[in-house]
């Protein structure tokens, strides 16, 4: 084997095993990452990944109205929210892609990041 | 530099086998459902013709492969991505050609593909102006250097059993 | 022969067939607040986002026709005509000539003229109550859609009626958008205007689209879903809009028998079909007219598939989607046909 050939050869060794093993730990992260937005009239306020994100509260200011969101336990619901009709509230934890949380008077959206269509 | 009629049907007839392939390639299902993951079977023609044939008579079996196979892909925006890609690996293979023995041109074509991917995420990174492409990058490079050891075997059996001269 | 002939020749001949192909269409997507819902809307296109822009304007104008509350709407101004003529445009005609329509086919259970008692429990500010008896019935006396006068483009309505197109408009609004993508040249594009959905030909890669369809005992989950391609799938259900008081529930779904949220049998109705428009007043009208008249609605009309809930948590499929139809949910699902 000539010296240019080991050369290739090595080469070629090293991003196969490299890409390898950059593929399986990047396997593991991509996996547990859930990414929910919080967007309040088109404009994504937070993105939190329920996987990692620490149980907090966020409270959302809008020129007629409030909401109160919560992270807990890997979950994101709209705790309380200073409308009368409390329909994000009852809405409870988020769930699937085509169902976002949504308040109306505060134009606050909750969703998954990645959403597909409405499937 | 000339090219004669022999030297041109010898091409013409080459990059109607990697067409050929390339379209019998399509109707394959997807090994694996990530974009930009297959075997690339019509690459053996191209790594045979780095072995047998002038560098610039390789890259026009390339360049006329690439913008018909495009069409009949049905796809031609994705001309750009598979045009970067396959200069990248031709470049880069054509430079190693003469390091190689016959018995190691899997490992030219190892290369040939870790080029050819490199090229298409620089392409999709340039086109698509995002970051998620980075995540891509891993499984591209790890499928490519399998699929391009499997083309480069074959491509080796073609270069042992075609008793040609290697190009002056 | 020599490559400086070879190849401009074959750069000239791959370029000329590269020109002929077609460009592939790209994703366009926005997201809006309008007709107090949340929309959403997806279009593959060619165009450079003209046909989203378009659709958004669309909807914006159509909010503006048929706002109960917007001052100078369609609606409002029938609304406090006084019992004058009224002229409108063709969106606000058709609509009433539908609602009329699906109301004599539904035995009266959708009426459009019952906004004051709908204004009564406060579903129209959000702050909901429950009336009083008397408030009811004598709100009742003035609700008969049957009064509103419909000639061309003129309506005109009783003086101490009121009317809002809350159970149409949105259904109208998904077919004018559908239509302007379709229009445009569009062969891909799905909407959601508040959950209710309509899609134009198939997924760009041609599969169906999978639509979900909400669990009305839990509305943050999926019962199951849908595969559809060129159609509407709208739901009406009790849990969309509802508040609770002394332990019982109420909705926003009203039956004009006695102006109480209609409880017929029925939790959640889905209605699917090539018109958003008539999809979205049949999910209405069917959801009161509950489970057995639904049923009978269905076999004598047809020209729509359904799903219904009920109370009890039985689901009904219609025969005809009922294959399309994966149920993901712990209630068997019952097949309904044609006797």
């Amino acid at each position: 084997m000539n010296k240019p050939l080991a050369a290739i050869a090595a080469f070629a060794g090293l991003v196969f095993l490299g890409s390898g093993a950059w593929m399986l730990a990047g396997h593991f992260r991509a996996q547990d990452a859930v990414l929910v937005e919080i967007v309040q009239d088109g404009k994504v306020l937070y993105t939190v990944d329920l996987a990692s994100e620490e149980d907090r509260s966020i409270r959302i200011e809008g020129a007629d109205s409030w909401n109160l969101v919560t992270v807990r336990g890997g979950e994101i619901f709209m705790e309380e929210a200073g409308c009368p009709d409390q329909t994000c509230v009852k809405m409870g934890v988020l769930r699937a892609e085509n169902l976002p949380i949504v308040c109306l008077p505060n134009k606050l959206v909750i969703r998954f990041a990645d959403s597909q269509e409405v499937s | 530099m000339k090219l004669t009629t022999r030297r041109l049907t010898e091409l013409a007839l080459l990059t109607a086998a990697a067409l050929i392939i390339f379209v019998i390639e399509l109707r394959i299902p997807d090994l694996v459902p990530i974009p930009g993951v297959k075997l690339g079977l019509a690459n053996i023609i191209t790594v045979y013709a780095v072995f047998r044939y002038k560098p610039e008579e390789t890259a026009l079996i390339v360049l006329c492969r690439i913008l018909l196979g495009s069409m009949f892909a049905g796809r031609p925006s994705a001309i750009l991505y598979s045009a970067a890609g396959a200069a990248l690996c031709l470049i880069g293979m054509l430079a190693v050609r003469r390091f190689i023995p016959p018995k190691w041109i899997w490992l030219c074509s190892v290369l040939g593909a870790i080029f050819h991917n490199t090229g298409q995420i620089l392409a999709a990174m340039v086109l698509m102006k995002t970051a998620v492409i980075v995540s891509y990058i891993p499984v591209l490079l790890f499928t490519g250097c399998i699929a391009g050891a499997f083309t480069g075997l074959c491509a080796q059996m073609l270069v042992a059993r075609i008793d040609r001269k290697p190009p002056a | 022969m020599s490559y400086r002939r070879i190849l401009p020749a074959a750069v000239l001949a791959a370029v000329c067939l590269t020109g002929c192909a077609k460009s592939e269409p790209q994703e366009y997507s926005t997201d809006l607040f309008a007709m107090d819902t949340y929309m959403q809307l997806k279009v593959w296109n060619t165009d450079d986002g003209a046909s989203l822009d378009a659709a958004a304007a669309r909807i914006a104008a159509l909010e503006n026709t048929f706002s109960v509350t917007i001052d100078g709407s369609d609606i409002a101004r029938v609304n406090h005509a006084a019992g004058a003529p009224t002229q409108v445009s063709e969106d606000t005609a058709l609509l009433i000539r539908k609602a009329q329509e699906i109301g004599d086919a539904s035995g009266g259970a959708l009426d459009i003229s019952l906004y004051p008692v709908l204004c009564a429990w406060g579903f129209t500010t959000g702050e909901m109550h429950v009336p009083e008896r008397s408030t009811l019935d004598a709100l009742l006396g003035q609700v008969d859609y049957t009064k509103i006068g419909l000639d061309g483009n003129t309506v005109t309505l009783p003086a101490d009626m009121e009317i809002d197109l809350g159970a149409l408009a949105k259904g109208y609004t998904s077919d004018e958008v559908i239509r302007i993508f379709r229009e445009s040249g569009a062969e891909s594009a799905i909407v959601s205007l508040g959950g209710n959905v309509q899609a134009l030909g198939s997924k760009p890669d041609g599969s169906k689209w999978k639509v979900g369809i909400v669990d009305p005992f839990s509305p943050s989950e999926n019962m199951g879903v849908v595969e559809i391609e060129n159609q509407a799938v709208i739901t009406s259900g009790n849990y969309e809009r509802y508040f609770e008081e002394n332990g019982q529930k109420y909705w926003h779904i009203l039956d004009k028998a006695d102006g109480e949220p209609a409880d017929n049998g029925l939790v959640s109705v889905t209605i699917i079909g090539d018109s958003g428009l008539q999809c979205d007043a049949l999910s209405t009208a069917l959801f009161v007219e509950g489970t057995q008249d639904a049923v009978a609605h269905w076999q004598r009309d047809g020209g729509f598939e359904m799903l219904l809930v009920t109370e009890d948590g039985r689901l009904l499929v219609t025969e005809g989607i009922a294959d399309a139809f994966t149920n993901r949910s712990a209630m068997p699902m019952e097949v309904i046909s044609h006797e």
